[in-house]
C-alpha cells in the first residue's frame, strides 16, 4: 500500500480516535474522581 | 414527566451512547463516504473537521443546555429560554424534525427490508440492482408493510420509557453497530483494489481545499450528521440529570459521529472501488446517489464479494440499526413535545407511532414526494440550527456559556460565544448556496411550489409551518407544562 495512503489514514483514523480518547478519559476522570 | 416522577438516563454513558445513537445514521454510510470521496478526501475531512468545531459542537452544547435546563421537549425549551412570544420558534424546530421521521421511517423500512434480502440469500452474483429495487418500491404493501414494522420496533422501544426501552436498547445497539462497521471495514480492506478507496477517502486533493464547494458540503455533512440544531439532542438532555456535563459529552458526540462516518466509508468506498470492474463504474456508483448507491450498485457488488452470504446481511444490518437508533430519537421527540402538554408517555407514543406510520404512507409509495420532503425539511434543519443559535442569543450567550461551565468538565471560553454569534453568518453563506444550486437546478421554475426539489417547494412549505405555529405560539406557551425555570408570567 502507498506510503502517502498509509500517513494521511494514520493522521485522520489516529487524530480522531486520539481526541476521541482523551475526552473520554477527561469523562471517566471525572466521574471516578 | 412519567407517572409524577420524572424519568432520567441511568448513567453519563448512556446518555453519550443514547446521543452518538442518535447522530449515527443512514447518513454517515451512505451520504457521507459519496461525497467525502466526491470532494477531495482528505481535504473534505480536513473541511469537516474544521465544521464540526465551528459549527456542530457549538450547536451540540446549546441543545444539550436548552433541553437540560428546561427539561422539556423543543416547544417548553425555546418557551423557556426565549420567552412565551417564542414557543413557536420550538415548534417549528419539532415539526421541522417531525417532517423528516415520517419519511425516515420509510427509509428504515427500506433498511429491514434489504437485511431481510440478505438473509434469505437473494443477493447473488448476477442480481440486477436496478431491477430488484423497481420491483420493491413499485410495491406499495412491501414498501408500506416495512414502514409499519420499522414504527412498530421503534414505538415498542419508545413506549417502554427512558430506562425500560431506549437504555436497554441503546446500550446494545451502538456497540453492535460499530462493531459490523469495524468488520465491514476490514473486510472490505482485505479485498484486492481497495486501496483505491482509501486513496479517495484520505488522501488531500489540496486544490480543492481552496474551493468553496468542498467547505459548503463540509459544513452541510457535519450540520446533518452530527444532528446539531435538529432539536434531537434538546430532547435526550430533557432526561438529563442537572449536573450532567455539557461541554466534554457534546464534544465526544460530534467527534464520534464523524468516526463513525470515516469507518464506514472506508467499508463503502474500498468495496466500491476493489469490485467495480473499472474507476469509470466506481464513480458513477457513487453519482448515483443514496439510494442508487445503496440499494442497487452496491448490492451488486456485494452479491460478487467473497463472503457476501455474510457481509451482505451485515451491511444490510448495519443500515438497519443506524437508520433504527436514529429513528428511536425523533419519535422520541414527538413523544417528549406531547407529554409536556400533560399527556402519559403511552398515549404519547401511540400517538407518535400512529402519526408516523400515517403520514409516512405518501413517502411509501412515491419516491417523488420522499424526495420532496427530505429536500424541504432537510434543508429546513439548517433553519432549526440558526434558531437555535438565537435562541442563545435572546437568553443571553454569556449566560449560557456560564451555566455550560457550572458542570463542564472542559472550560468553554469566549471561542463558543465569539461561533455562536457567527453562527447567522454561516447560515447566511450556507444556506443561500442551497437556494442558489435549486434556482440552478430549475431555472423557469425556481418557484413552483409543486416541483420536487425547487426554491418555491421549500418556501410554500415553510410559510405554511410557520403561520401554523406562529398561530399557535399562545396555545403552546400556555398549555406546555411547567419545568424549573419557566416564569409563571410565560403561563399565563
Amino acid at each position: 500500500m502507498d506510503a502517502e495512503i498509509i500517513i494521511w489514514m494514520i493522521i485522520f483514523m489516529g487524530g480522531y480516535i486520539a481526541i476521541l480518547g482523551y475526552f473520554v478519559r477527561v469523562a471517566m476522570k471525572s466521574d471516578n474522581g | 414527566m412519567s407517572n409524577g416522577q420524572r424519568e432520567e438516563w441511568g448513567s453519563r454513558m448512556i446518555v453519550i451512547i443514547a446521543a452518538i445513537s442518535m447522530a449515527v445514521g443512514t447518513g454517515n454510510i451512505w451520504r457521507f463516504p459519496r461525497v467525502a470521496a466526491q470532494w477531495g478526501g482528505g481535504s473534505f475531512l480536513i473541511a469537516i473537521t474544521i465544521a464540526l468545531v465551528l459549527w456542530a459542537i457549538p450547536l451540540l452544547m446549546s441543545e444539550f443546555l436548552m433541553g437540560q435546563r428546561s427539561q422539556l421537549g423543543n416547544i417548553g425549551a425555546f418557551r423557556d429560554f426565549m420567552g412565551k412570544k417564542f414557543a413557536w420558534v420550538g415548534a417549528w424546530m419539532a415539526l421541522v424534525c417531525i417532517g423528516i421521521t415520517f419519511y425516515y421511517a420509510v427509509v428504515t423500512g427500506w433498511s429491514i427490508r434489504y437485511f431481510v434480502y440478505a438473509l434469505s440469500g437473494a443477493i447473488t452474483p448476477g442480481i440486477e440492482g436496478q431491477a430488484y429495487w423497481d420491483a420493491f418500491i413499485g410495491n406499495p404493501l412491501e414498501t408500506i408493510g416495512f414502514h409499519f414494522i420499522a414504527v412498530l420496533i421503534v414505538f415498542l422501544v419508545v413506549y417502554r420509557g427512558i430506562k425500560g426501552g431506549l437504555e436497554s436498547i441503546l446500550r446494545v445497539l451502538l456497540p453492535s453497530l460499530f462493531v459490523i462497521l469495524i468488520i465491514l471495514a476490514v473486510r472490505a480492506v482485505m479485498l484486492p483494489g481497495s486501496v483505491e478507496g482509501l486513496r479517495y477517502l484520505f488522501v488531500p486533493d489540496w486544490g480543492l481545499l481552496a474551493s468553496g464547494r468542498v467547505w459548503l458540503e463540509a459544513f452541510t455533512q457535519a450540520a446533518w450528521s452530527t444532528g446539531a440544531g435538529w432539536g434531537l439532542l434538546l430532547v435526550y438532555a430533557a432526561y438529563a440529570k442537572a449536573k450532567e456535563d455539557v461541554g466534554v459529552n457534546c464534544t465526544i458526540i460530534g467527534f464520534a459521529d464523524v468516526l463513525a462516518g470515516f469507518v464506514a466509508a472506508i467499508a463503502v468506498l474500498c468495496t466500491v472501488y476493489a469490485l467495480s470492474p473499472t474507476i469509470e463504474l466506481a464513480e458513477e456508483a457513487l453519482a448515483a446517489g443514496n439510494v442508487g448507491l445503496t440499494f442497487i450498485y452496491v448490492v451488486e457488488l456485494l452479491a460478487v464479494m467473497p463472503g457476501s452470504v455474510v457481509i451482505a446481511p451485515l451491511f444490510f444490518l448495519a443500515l438497519s440499526l443506524a437508520a433504527i437508533s436514529s429513528l428511536i430519537a425523533m419519535i422520541e421527540l414527538i413523544t417528549t413535545n406531547v407529554m409536556n402538554f400533560g399527556i402519559s408517555r403511552q398515549k404519547a407514543a401511540i400517538t407518535a407511532g400512529i402519526a408516523t406510520f400515517l403520514f409516512g404512507i405518501p413517502s411509501a409509495v412515491s419516491i417523488n414526494f420522499l424526495d420532496n420532503q427530505d429536500w424541504v425539511w432537510g434543508v429546513g434543519l439548517l433553519i432549526s440550527g440558526l434558531l437555535t443559535a438565537v435562541a442563545m442569543m435572546k437568553y443571553g450567550v454569556e449566560k449560557a456559556r456560564s451555566q455550560i461551565n457550572e458542570t463542564s468538565d472542559l472550560h468553554i471560553g469566549g471561542w463558543w460565544t465569539f461561533l455562536i454569534r457567527i453562527i447567522p453568518l454561516m447560515f447566511v453563506v450556507i444556506f443561500g448556496w442551497w437556494v442558489m444550486q435549486s434556482i440552478e437546478w430549475y431555472p423557469d421554475d425556481w418557484w413552483h411550489p409543486f416541483e420536487v426539489f425547487s426554491t418555491g417547494t421549500m418556501v410554500f412549505q415553510w410559510v405554511i409551518l410557520f403561520i401554523i405555529c406562529y398561530a399557535l405560539n399562545n396555545f403552546f406557551a400556555k398549555n406546555v407544562v411547567a419545568g424549573p425555570m419557566t416564569k409563571k408570567e410565560d403561563l399565563e
